[in-house]
């Protein structure tokens, strides 16, 4: 489960390459249920917002209609979403598209255990 | 599982047939004519269309899908949209004279046996006097929406849908897309 990381290197990979990873460094963080991965700190919330900062690039997110986050496009097609409270489990989650491969990258912020 | 537009959405999307096109246009529909939220105006009303995303079981496990859907239209989206610079207007004042759904029937395979089948609709196309203008989803897990313009009907004149659905040894998918007149 989970997309393996990419290999291009578009800024959002870079980020994305930077991030902690599985045991034979394929994925990001841990794999969830779906294809989720999941990512731990002590504040999951603040985590979750910087990162998602980190791929803004200085850019104002856009609030989506339906109120269930935001969004950043970007020229070249990649576009990154931000959900403070997930519909799945309520964790804040960033969803990263990668245009040029067509590959969506889905990160949950969990508590640490 | 099924993901499309209702009856009732598909009866209020045929209005626009007969009506002129007036513009297209979002609140965030830049340049790029993508957006979450999409408005067709025209001589007669405003349709509006915005993409949602809702938690599903279809793979095997649950995952979040999008849909696009009809909304309301707020003055207040209008005016945002018209303030920003995001409307466009091509195709001005050509008639709307036909509308086609836009369905991926998706199938997964494991070890070559059907295992699951999703049927969704990601948009529509309105066929104008010189050509046709779509509003379709852009992945098959997000919000995000994209307008084109083009001069026939075809498959491939539709921008691809991106998705999660991921072949391996053991599973694959077929996608499979169909226009249906409304």
């Amino acid at each position: 489960m989970g997309s393996a990381l990419p290999s291009l290197p578009s800024v959002h990979a870079k980020l994305l390459a930077q991030l902690p990873k599985n045991g034979d460094g394929s994925k990001i963080g841990k794999d969830g249920p779906n294809r989720t991965q999941y990512l731990y700190s002590d504040k999951p919330r603040d985590a979750a917002e910087q990162l998602f900062n980190k791929f803004t690039q200085g850019r104002k997110p856009l609030p989506l209609k339906n109120g269930k986050g935001f969004v950043v496009k970007f020229s070249n097609g990649d576009r990154v979403n931000y959900r403070p409270k997930s519909s799945s489990d309520g964790s804040p989650a960033i969803d990263v598209h990668i245009a040029s491969q067509g590959n969506l990258y889905k990160i949950h912020f969990l508590e640490d255990r | 599982m099924d993901n499309k537009f209702t009856s009732e959405q598909i009866i209020e999307i045929c209005g626009m047939v007969n009506q002129r096109l007036t513009y297209i246009a979002g609140p965030n529909l830049s340049s790029d004519l993508s957006s979450d939220f999409v408005i067709i105006a025209t001589d007669k009303a405003f349709y509006g269309f915005q993409g949602d995303v809702h938690q599903g079981f279809i793979e095997g496990f649950s995952e979040l899908y999008s849909s696009i859907e009809t909304c309301d239209v707020e003055i207040e989206e209008l005016e945002e949209a018209r303030t920003r610079g995001n409307q466009y207007f091509f195709n001005k004042g050509e008639v709307i004279s036909e509308i086609f759904l836009v369905r991926d029937n998706i199938e997964g395979f494991n070890e070559a046996k059907e295992a699951w089948h999703y049927s969704s609709d990601i948009g529509l196309v309105l066929r104008l006097e010189s050509g046709y203008v779509a509003i379709t989803r852009l992945g098959y897990h997000d919000e995000m929406l994209q307008v084109s313009y083009f001069g026939d009907l075809t498959v491939e004149n539709i921008p691809t849908t991106q998705g999660r659905f991921d072949s391996d040894l053991h599973s694959n998918f077929t996608v499979k897309r169909s226009f249906i007149k409304a």
